[in-house]
C-alpha cells in the first residue's frame, strides 16, 4: 500500500517537473522579445531625460542672457523676482525626481544621462541665484558698487 | 583681442593647472577664449549692468567644470581675467 502511494507521489512529482521544464523552453525568462521591451524601455527613459536636460539647458541660457538688459523698471524687476521663485520652485520639483533615480543611479542604468541632468539642475540653481546676485543684491553691495563705479571711468 | 590676467587669477590659475584634476583647465581657456572677438566673449552672466566694461562671470563645462570671472574693455578689445574656480574636485568650492 505504501509502496504505491510512494509511486503516486513520484509520478506526480515528475508530472510537474516535466510540464515546468517543457514551459520554460517555450518561454524562457528573458527571452528576445522580453530583453527587447525591457531595453526599449531604457532606451525611452534616456530620451525622455535627454529631452528634460536640453529644455533645462535652454532655459538656464535664458536666464543667463537676461542679465544683459539695462535699466529695468519695478515692473521688470517684480517680474525677475517671480521668475527667481518659480525656477526655485521648478528646481526643488526636479530635485525630488533626481533622488528618484537613485536606484536606477547606484545600479548604473543611464548614468551618464542622470549626471548630465543633475548638471543642468545645478546650474538651474547657479542660474537664478545669480539672476537674484546681479539685480537685487549686487547693486546693494556697497564695494561693487564703488568697483563698478571706477570701472565705468576706464 | 588682447589678454591680461590679475595676479589673483595667475596665483589661481597656477595652483589648479598643477594638480591632475583640473588638467582641463588650460585647454578649456585656450578652446573658448582664443580666436574670439569682443562681442563673442559677451557671453555668461554680466554681473555689473555695464555695456562698455561687462563684468562677466563664465561658466564652461557645465555645472561640474570651471568658473572664469572676466572683465572686457569693449573699446580697446582687452579681456582682464580676475578670478577662476573650479566647482568640484579638491579645490571646488560653489561661488566666490
Amino acid at each position: 500500500m505504501e509502496c504505491i502511494s510512494q509511486k503516486l507521489e513520484i509520478e506526480k512529482t515528475f508530472t510537474n517537473v516535466r510540464a515546468l521544464s517543457f514551459n520554460e523552453k517555450k518561454s524562457p525568462l528573458l527571452d528576445k522579445e522580453r530583453i527587447n521591451f525591457f531595453l526599449d524601455a531604457i532606451l525611452d527613459f534616456k530620451s525622455l531625460l535627454k529631452e528634460k536636460t536640453d529644455k533645462l539647458n535652454h532655459i538656464n541660457e535664458r536666464i543667463e542672457k537676461l542679465t544683459w538688459f539695462n535699466d529695468l523698471d519695478d515692473e521688470c524687476l517684480m517680474l525677475i523676482n517671480d521668475l527667481i521663485s518659480v525656477a526655485k520652485d521648478l528646481q526643488s520639483t526636479l530635485i525630488r525626481q533626481y533622488v528618484s533615480m537613485n536606484f536606477l543611479r547606484k545600479k548604473g542604468v543611464v548614468k551618464d544621462e542622470i549626471k548630465e541632468f543633475k548638471n543642468s539642475i545645478d546650474e538651474l540653481k547657479e542660474a537664478y541665484e545669480d539672476l537674484e546676485s546681479v539685480f537685487f543684491f549686487l547693486p546693494e553691495f556697497p564695494d561693487f558698487i564703488e568697483t563698478t563705479k571706477q570701472l565705468s571711468l576706464v | 583681442m588682447k589678454f591680461f590676467c590679475l595676479e589673483d587669477f595667475k596665483v589661481e590659475f597656477e595652483k589648479l593647472i598643477s594638480k591632475k584634476a583640473y588638467s582641463t583647465l588650460e585647454p578649456d581657456l585656450i578652446n573658448y577664449f582664443l580666436g574670439k572677438s569682443a562681442q563673442e566673449l559677451c557671453s555668461g552672466t554680466r554681473l555689473n549692468n555695464s555695456d562698455i566694461t561687462p563684468y562677466v562671470k563664465k561658466r564652461l563645462k557645465g555645472s561640474g567644470g570651471y568658473r572664469f570671472y572676466f572683465l572686457l574693455i569693449l573699446k580697446n578689445e582687452s579681456l582682464y581675467f580676475m578670478f577662476v574656480h573650479p566647482k568640484t574636485g579638491p579645490m571646488g568650492a560653489n561661488n566666490i
